[in-house]
Parts: structure tokens; C-alpha cells; sequence
């Protein structure tokens, strides 16, 4: 029985077994193109065969294809780093990193910085941000035998580094965040060890980790003394788009 | 200079001073800082008062007492 179909004034009698489009011409069959365990088809100039794929492999859309499709391996996924910018932190009270925009995850390290003064801290803002949006999990760890249990503060207006009773004495540790190219909330952990808190032989370890409420993707990040000036050490900051 | 910033694409360092908004930012920062400071510097004076006391009230030394808790 011939199948037929409406080409908008008549009914007529399509070719094959009715693969054409509703005003095309008359195709080829189904059947005839598409033969083996996997096929899918498509078209250019004509219905075409694509065969599948490797395993793993997904369709594609490409425009150098006849057909506009392929299958291909797909794009990764993982993370990536790379490096992004390393400074000193030898002068003034705040050193920036800016550019970091575009960077899903971001790895702050601070490597042996010390301030100029005595018992001062350390700090770390994004964007420049003196707003109450860090909310801190905080577990210290003092002189190893003194351990505090956790405390939560919401609403802070900077995540605190650490503490160092002297020039001399130094803060070295890292923050890793997570979805700093987003508007939504970000998440950071990480953890620090300063040598000398409020005597030169104390060691502080502060573990800290919390959500950072700005809703700005994350362009800079900070490090901020209350001393007069840092004078040593370094801020590096690495980066990964995934 | 109060700040120094270095973006990340074009390697630009520039050193500057705060901003009026800045500078109050951030002496608000080393006033909250002081408050924290000056309550931990009392708390740990007040700690190492009482443990001499409790030295002194025991006849002991600080290495014998460490020698009795490890």
C-alpha cells in the first residue's frame, strides 16, 4: 500500500518507505541507510549513514562535517591549574592580586610572611570585600598540646590568617576556593601554621573553612596586616577554570 | 604605600595609598584587632599567674610538672 502524505494542496504518493521531509523530495529509505547496530541518520545533500561511535565518544555537532555532526571524544572536564601571579609581601599593608576573574577554583598560598611589629595578625578579604559575608569554621591548634574545639562565627568581615609575635616570626599556609567564578556562595578551606602567637614559641595552626556570602565573582583576592607593614614572605595564586 | 597590587593578566604592579573608604575599612579592622589582641594578651597573663600560683602551691617546678604529665 502506497504511504502518502499532504503537500499543502494535494495528497501524493511518497517514494521508499516516507523518510522525506514534508516538502521535499522524494528520499531515500530508512531501511536502505541506516544498516548496522548503532547507525544514525542524518543528513546533507541527501539522507547520509553515520555509523556509531567509539565507546565513550558522544555526537558532536561540527560544521566541517557534510552532514554538521561527528562523534567525538568529550571535552574535558577535570581540573586544570596553572599559576597565576606571585608577589611579595614586603611593604605596606595590603597586597592585592587582582585579574582573577574567569577561575572557577582558586589556590592562595602564603609562604613565610611576617610583619614588621609585635604580636600582630594576618588576614585574608576577596574583592576588597569589608562586608559581613565570611562565615568561619574555625579549629585551632595551639603549641600542639592546646587544642580549642571548633567555633563557628557568621558574618565576618575577614577570614583570620594567623598571628605572629614578632618580625621574624612567620605565617605560611593556603586557602583553596570553590566557585569563585560564580554569583552564588563560594566555599574555602584551608589551613595555616604561624610560629610565635603572643610569645615567640608558640606555634598556632588555625584549620578554617566557611562560605563567602559576595555575590561578585572573585576578580582579587587579599592579604592584610594590622601592623605597620609586612616585610617578608610571599602571596601566590594559582588557578583552574574547572 | 598602603597597598601593592599585581594583576594576574597583565603582570601591572601598582603601589598606592588607601582610599578614604579603605583607610576607614581598614582602621576599623585594627580596632576590632586590638579589642581581640588586648582581651587574649589579659586572658593569657591571667593563665600564666595562676599556673606560677599552683607551681608555687605544689613546691614544684615548671619542668617537674611537665615531667608529671608526660
Amino acid at each position: 500500500m502506497p504511504v502518502k502524505r499532504y503537500n499543502g494542496t494535494d495528497w501524493v504518493t511518497v517514494a521508499g518507505d516516507g523518510i522525506q521531509g514534508p516538502t521535499g523530495p522524494a528520499g531515500a529509505s530508512a531501511t536502505t541507510v541506516v544498516t548496522t547496530k548503532g547507525d544514525l541518520l542524518t543528513y546533507s545533500t541527501t539522507a547520509a549513514r553515520l555509523g556509531v561511535g567509539s565507546n565513550g565518544t558522544v555526537l558532536t555537532a561540527d560544521s566541517a562535517e557534510a552532514t554538521g555532526v561527528k562523534w567525538a571524544a568529550p571535552a574535558a572536564t577535570g581540573a586544570s591549574w596553572s599559576q597565576l601571579a606571585v608577589t611579595a609581601t614586603t611593604s605596606g599593608t595590603t597586597v592585592t592580586i587582582s585579574g582573577l576573574s574567569g577561575y572557577n577554583q582558586l589556590y592562595i598560598q602564603f609562604e613565610n610572611v611576617s610583619h614588621n611589629d609585635s604580636i600582630k595578625e594576618f588576614y585574608l578579604r576577596m574583592n576588597a570585600d569589608s562586608g559581613t559575608n565570611y562565615n568561619i569554621v574555625n579549629f585551632l591548634i595551639r603549641n600542639a598540646a592546646s587544642v580549642s574545639s571548633g567555633t563557628y562565627n557568621a558574618a565576618q568581615t575577614e577570614i583570620y590568617l594567623g598571628r605572629t609575635a614578632s618580625s621574624g616570626n612567620t605565617m605560611s599556609g593556603g586557602i583553596l576556593i570553590n566557585g569563585a567564578n560564580s554569583t552564588g556562595k563560594k566555599f574555602f578551606s584551608g589551613f595555616m601554621a604561624s610560629v610565635g602567637d603572643l610569645v615567640n614559641s608558640d606555634i598556632t595552626q588555625p584549620h578554617i573553612s566557611g562560605t563567602y556570602d559576595g555575590t561578585s565573582v572573585i576578580s582579587s583576592v587579599s592579604i592584610v596586616t594590622n601592623a605597620p607593614a609586612f616585610d617578608a614572605g610571599n602571596m601566590r595564586v594559582f588557578g583552574s577554570v574547572a | 604605600m598602603d597597598i601593592t597590587q599585581i594583576d594576574a593578566i597583565t603582570g601591572e604592579v601598582t603601589e598606592r595609598t588607601y582610599t578614604a573608604e579603605e583607610k576607614s575599612d581598614y582602621d576599623a579592622l585594627v580596632a576590632k584587632a586590638k579589642i581581640k589582641l588586648d582581651a587574649d594578651i589579659a586572658a593569657n597573663e591571667a593563665k600564666a599567674t595562676a599556673k606560677a600560683a599552683l607551681l608555687a602551691q605544689l613546691g614544684i617546678t615548671e619542668e617537674q610538672a611537665k615531667l608529671l604529665l608526660n
